[in-house]
């Protein structure tokens, strides 16, 4: 949408050169210059277009990069659902990268293998929705967020041990 | 005229006071004793508070479910194996040892003392009277002393019974505290089990089977060879078992 | 004189002796519970061939692994009498065994048969006998019976070795996607049946009261959903579709509505769905995470576990009245609560030092006890007899099945293969 500025002045410049060129009703070698300078303007106006689509993906592209950096696997403390500092500034990333486009994401939620299993589903499930508010209450459409808890069932690290536990207690965006 | 014939001679009744009132109070102690209700009517209960249990959980490994012989946990192992195998004749059971005498104090026995005569003096009769109450009395206090300490003999054995059971008792599941069932037991001398019957069921035959296999697997209490024969006869010769568990869960 | 005074002496023996003629009882009060030594003498096959199946050694190892027996060592025994004339008392009192069993198997055609006679040792008679028959593929099945019968002859209590477990199986799959396998075997693990294969985790099996189907939930079309699926037919139904949680399903006593876990409405609730009509009711309205709902035996109550005072604690919702009370109190974090048939007992995880036992609420006395000493533990399971609860732990790294008997003097950890094993499901009596 950014481009229709840019269209609408290669048009308008285009439509104003032949314009020009039309009523000036002058010599040839006038209208072989009106119209070079229409397809100069024209060109210009393409690589002005281009130039800002190019911006505009190199900007999405280093946004998602940026994302990226973060990775998209939030971690939460024990038996919390609270997203922490680390996963703001994540997911701050993400939904910037998530303006540029209408794609849908899934939020996974995970919980460490300690207590009980069904009671775990419904905590992967709060970890996974405080994910979701955070990114509705800053602008993603919440009809774009699909929530999936897979409590302590799909672990990344099998073992037992804080160093294991803190990596399943997780949300994965996918 | 006088005659000299003994069969002449009138002779009064004489009353002796003292030994009259003697023999009138112990004739009615007598019928104080036998109208009195003695011991708490039909048993004295022995209430001995054994050790505290230890449970031990076993980790039994399934490896162990193989064909090996396997530990047996026993509390107690059978101090006299009472079987011959080769033999196919039922058990010769074991001499019976002579029943040995405990350093009690031996019975006084009731002395035997010549005929009073009745011409003796009052006086010579009031210190006789006096030598033998004093006598009567310490006999009596030797009884009373063998008696505490029979007692006390008796109370022993059967807390020695009692721990023996114990330790061959395994409650069946189904078992709660407060339950009961009293067995009849009977021994012999050497202090093997000849008899045990049920006196009052608890209404669980598993209970009740429980309780009798306890008896049967302790099988004889060989420590009563040392009790005397009275003892013996008098407090073991047949007794009862109460079965009530008290440790358990609920 | 003297001769009337010390006579008082013998009468005084004679008052001694008549206090003493009452009858000394002794009170048992404890006992030492050691297991009831029997001997299983190796049944007699009276077919050609080999024996389909080893049935005295099944039997064995069911007494063996129920805590109240000590079977005599086969090594041990003096003698294997199949018949009652083939015993000699003598031999199996000298291995100090109190019971023996004895017995012949015999198959005709896919029939077969087992007579079976327990004697005791110490009485010497026959305490009891009986016979069993079915088809030959059902050896196990029919061993498992002999067990029971024994059991409860011996013990007073129904036998449950005839029964069924159901559980998942995962095997690993590293850097991939793992496989889940719900999977049926007998209460000893043995002839393992994969109902379910899946690459999407499965979890939470149960049985209806009759057990003729199971329920579990299946993340196989990308969320979970709850099944139940007919055991004979293999006939399956999915009841439920909705986002969010769908999941611990439990099947009401008398088998027409399930308990289950729905998040639908904006947090974890519990509701009930009338299996015919498939209509929902709510059971809890809280935005607290209610889950883990359990039926208590008479159908009045549900148990269930709930954060709603912060951490996860037991409550109980009587259906009559309407309302909650919470049940537990003891310890920061109480879940997954399942009821004996008795109604009184309750076995949960409890959380303890930080670590995870399975408990023992008695809701008679209140009192809570922690039965196992495994520390990891997770949804405990009882059998239908009361007398064992079945649990997942971790050992070793990986997921296994370990038992626990509820007055906690019995534990064993149950074989397991590859992978990872959690969440068994005991079933109720099974109907022959």
């Amino acid at each position: 949408m950014k481009h229709l500025p840019v269209a609408g002045k290669a048009i308008t410049l285009l439509f104003a050169a032949s314009l020009l060129a039309a009523c000036s009703g002058s010599s040839k070698k006038e209208e072989e210059e009106a119209a070079a300078a229409a397809a100069a303007a024209a060109a210009a106006a393409q690589q002005e277009q281009q130039a800002s689509a190019a911006a505009a993906a190199a900007e999405q592209q280093r946004l998602r990069d940026a994302a990226a950096a973060y990775g998209n696997v939030f971690y939460f403390d024990y038996d919390s659902y609270n997203l922490n500092p680390d996963a703001v500034s994540a997911l701050d990333a993400h939904i910037s990268a998530m303006q540029g486009n209408e794609a849908n994401v899934r939020l996974e939620g995970h919980t460490d293998e300690r207590g009980t299993r069904e009671y775990n589903m419904a905590l992967g499930e709060r970890r996974a929705n405080a994910v979701r508010d955070y990114m509705v209450v800053n602008g993603v459409s919440s009809y774009r967020i699909e929530t999936v808890s897979y409590g302590e069932e799909r672990p990344i690290a099998y073992g037992s041990g804080e160093s294991n536990w803190a990596q399943n207690r997780r949300v994965e965006l996918k | 005229m006088s005659s000299d014939s003994v069969y002449a001679k009138p002779v009064a009744p004489r009353i002796i006071v003292r030994p009259a009132l003697v023999s009138l109070t112990l004739h009615a102690l007598l019928l104080v004793a036998l109208t009195f209700n003695w011991a708490n009517s039909e048993s004295e209960v022995i209430k001995v508070k054994p050790a505290p249990k230890v449970i031990n959980a076993r980790l039994v490994d399934v490896s162990e479910f193989q064909p090996k012989p396997k530990p047996k946990p026993r509390a107690k192992p059978k101090s006299t194996p009472k079987v011959a195998v080769s033999k196919p004749k039922p058990v010769a059971k074991p001499k019976p040892k002579p029943v040995a005498k405990t350093p009690v104090k031996p019975a006084p026995k009731p002395k035997v003392e010549p005929k009073p005569d009745p011409r003796i003096t009052e006086e010579e009769l009031a210190a006789i009277t006096r030598t033998d109450m004093a006598r009567a009395m310490a006999a009596e206090d030797d009884v009373l002393e063998a008696t505490a300490t029979a007692d006390e003999m008796a109370a022993s054995y059967a807390s020695l019974i009692q721990q023996t059971v114990i330790n061959y008792w395994s409650r069946p599941p189904s078992a709660r505290n407060g339950m009961e069932t009293l067995l009849q037991i009977q021994l012999i001398p050497t202090g093997d089990v000849v008899s045990v019957s049920v006196l009052k069921s608890s209404g669980n035959s598993a209970f009740d089977r429980s309780a009798i296999n306890a008896v049967e697997k302790a099988g004889s209490f060989p420590e009563l060879q040392k009790l005397p024969n009275r003892e013996f006869e008098k407090t073991f010769r047949r007794f009862r078992l109460l079965f009530r568990p008290e440790d358990l869960r609920y | 004189m003297k001769r009337l005074i010390l006579a008082i002496v013998p009468l005084l023996f004679a008052l001694a002796a008549l206090g003493a003629r009452a009858e000394l009882t002794i009170e048992i009060t404890q006992g030492m519970d050691n297991p009831t030594a029997i001997a299983v003498v190796p049944f007699a096959w009276q077919g050609p061939g080999t024996a389909p199946e080893d049935i005295a050694w099944v039997v064995d190892s069911d007494l063996a692994r129920s805590g109240q027996f000590s079977p005599v060592s086969r090594s041990d025994m003096l003698g294997r009498p199949s018949t009652q004339n083939d015993i000699f008392y003598r031999d199996w009192r000298a291995i100090e065994s109190e019971y023996l069993l004895i017995g012949r198997v015999s198959a005709q055609g896919t029939q077969m048969r087992i007579e079976y006679e327990l004697y005791d040792v110490l009485r010497q008679k026959q305490a009891h006998k009986g016979v069993e028959v079915g088809s030959v593929n059902e050896a196990r099945m029919l061993s498992h019976r002999v067990s029971d019968a024994i059991y409860q002859k011996l013990t007073g209590i129904r036998g449950a070795f005839a029964t069924r477990l159901l559980y998942v199986s995962v095997t690993r799959v590293p850097g991939g996607k793992d496989y889940y396998r719900l999977t049926l075997a007998d209460s000893d693990g043995a002839r393992p049946i994969v109902l379910l294969e899946s690459r999407e985790p499965v979890m939470a099996p149960g049985w209806s009261p009759d057990g003729t189907q199971i329920s579990y939930v299946s993340f196989e079309s990308g969320r979970p959903a709850i099944y139940r699926q007919n055991l004979s037919t293999g006939a399956r139904e999915q009841l439920t579709n909705f986002k969010g949680l769908n999941g611990a399903p439990a099947w009401s006593p008398d088998g027409n509505t399930m308990a289950m876990v729905l998040s639908k409405d904006g947090s974890p609730d519990i509701y009930l769905m009338n299996l015919m009509t498939k209509k929902l009711t709510r059971i809890t309205r809280h935005y607290a995470i209610d889950t883990e709902p359990t039926w208590m035996p008479d159908g009045r109550s549900l148990m269930f576990t709930s954060d709603r005072g912060g951490r996860p604690q037991i409550y109980r919702y009587d259906l009559r009245t309407g309302t909650t009370e919470r049940v537990t109190f003891e310890g920061g974090y109480n879940a997954r609560a399942r009821v004996a048939q008795d109604g009184r007992n309750v076995v949960l995880v409890h959380q303890q030092n930080g670590q995870f036992h399975i408990a023992l609420l008695d809701l008679v006395t209140n009192r809570l006890q922690v039965l196992t000493s495994t520390q990891l533990d997770e949804s405990p399971s009882i059998a239908p007899n009361g007398s064992m609860v079945l649990y997942g732990t971790k050992h070793a790294g990986r997921g296994i099945l370990a038992a626990v008997s509820v007055d906690g003097g019995v534990k064993f950890r149950l074989p397991s293969r590859d992978g990872d094993v959690r969440e068994p499901a005991w079933s109720p009596y099974m109907s022959r």
